[in-house]
């Protein structure tokens, strides 16, 4: 996956990481909802396992990616001044690449412990 | 019955303005048609393009009330007054409700609309099977009035780009077409992120397609086919 994905290829990345995206939250809201009340040593242990870990990693990745090409194309219809629509994406990327940032902290940090 | 009705004339005035006009004299029967003829009649200035008056032809694509139809396929009765008519939205305006077409027909030529083959020509016809022919249908019967394109939100925000609907729907006609060979390049021709990758899916064209067509679905079929291409 390259920023450069354009036409098919973003919109195929679209579609596929919003099937990820609703299978995830759907599986988690449920997964909620059987196990309420949840208390934080059940949530760190659930979420340290490594087959959660790394699905919600992938989660996270596809929901940066989904805005990414879902943002971009409201700027592309809606920012015409080339100079607008420059500073917007450059803005969404850096929020993007430090959420992702972040996300790889919180991971380390539960790999370690 | 009332009707408001956008006039300009680019020689005489400055700005666009609506003009009131009441018709005594209508029947249950009549279309818009009839009343703009009715209102050509009494003031020869007004301007529109007609022809065949039976949605064959698509020339008197217009702005009805907000909706975007054709004028000989609008029953008077059933629409609400006063009834306000304009020249369809977001292309030049050369006079009251003549647009200039050619963004719109120079979509239509990129698209290449017209069969490639790359085989020799069979000697006597090409044959399709009732099934292949079956896939045409809801395709071929396109007018080509332009109602759907200039209806279509991502047309008026990039009209030099993207190809809008009434092209697209137009460009799966071929692609759809068992006798056309040029599959791969029309694919090719319309990725990128504009020319067809600029429809949301928002189905403005299938809500005021006079012919019942469905171009929101032909662009889904192509990005399928895009898919296949890719796999």
């Amino acid at each position: 996956m390259s920023l450069q994905a354009q036409g098919m290829r973003a919109w195929l990345l679209q579609r596929l990481t919003a099937v990820y995206i609703a299978v995830y939250s759907l599986s988690l809201i449920i997964w909620i909802i059987i196990n309420y009340p949840i208390n934080y040593s059940g949530w760190y242990s659930v979420f340290s396992h490594p087959v959660i870990l790394i699905s919600t990693v992938i989660f996270y990745l596809s929901l940066f990616v989904h805005a990414w090409v879902g943002i971009r194309d409201i700027l592309v219809d809606y920012a015409k001044p080339s100079s607008v629509r420059f500073i917007l994406l450059t803005a969404l990327a850096l929020f993007l690449l430090v959420m992702t940032t972040w996300l790889l902290l919180i991971v380390i940090s539960l790999v370690k412990v | 019955m009332r009707f408001k009705i956008y006039r300009y004339n680019p020689e005489t005035d400055k700005k666009p303005y609506m003009q009131d006009f009441v018709l005594d004299n209508i029947s249950d029967d009549m279309m818009l048609r009839d009343a703009l003829l009715l209102i050509k009649a009494e003031d020869e200035t007004f301007t529109f393009r007609h022809s065949c008056g039976e949605g064959v032809c698509g020339s008197d694509a217009v702005n009805i009330n907000g909706t975007n139809g054709l004028a000989c396929k609008s029953r008077l009765s059933e629409l609400k007054e006063p009834i306000e008519v304009r020249p369809v939205p977001s292309m030049p305006v050369i006079r009251d409700l003549v647009v200039d077409m050619e963004q719109f027909y120079h979509h239509y030529r990129a698209i290449k609309p017209y069969l490639t083959v790359k085989d020799p020509v069979p000697e006597v016809e090409f044959l399709q099977t009732p099934q292949q022919r079956e896939k045409l249908d809801g395709l071929y019967e396109c007018i080509l009035c332009g109602c759907c394109t200039t209806a279509c939100p991502s047309f008026w925000w990039n009209p030099d780009k993207f190809r809008g609907p009434a092209a697209l729907l137009q460009s799966y006609r071929f692609l759809a077409d068992s006798r056309d060979q040029a599959t791969s390049e029309r694919l090719q021709e319309l990725d990128g992120p504009y020319r067809m990758f600029r429809c949301h899916s928002i189905m403005n064209c299938v809500n005021v397609c006079p012919k019942g067509l469905n171009p929101t679905e032909a662009i889904h079929s192509i990005k399928k086919l895009m898919v296949k291409d890719l796999v």
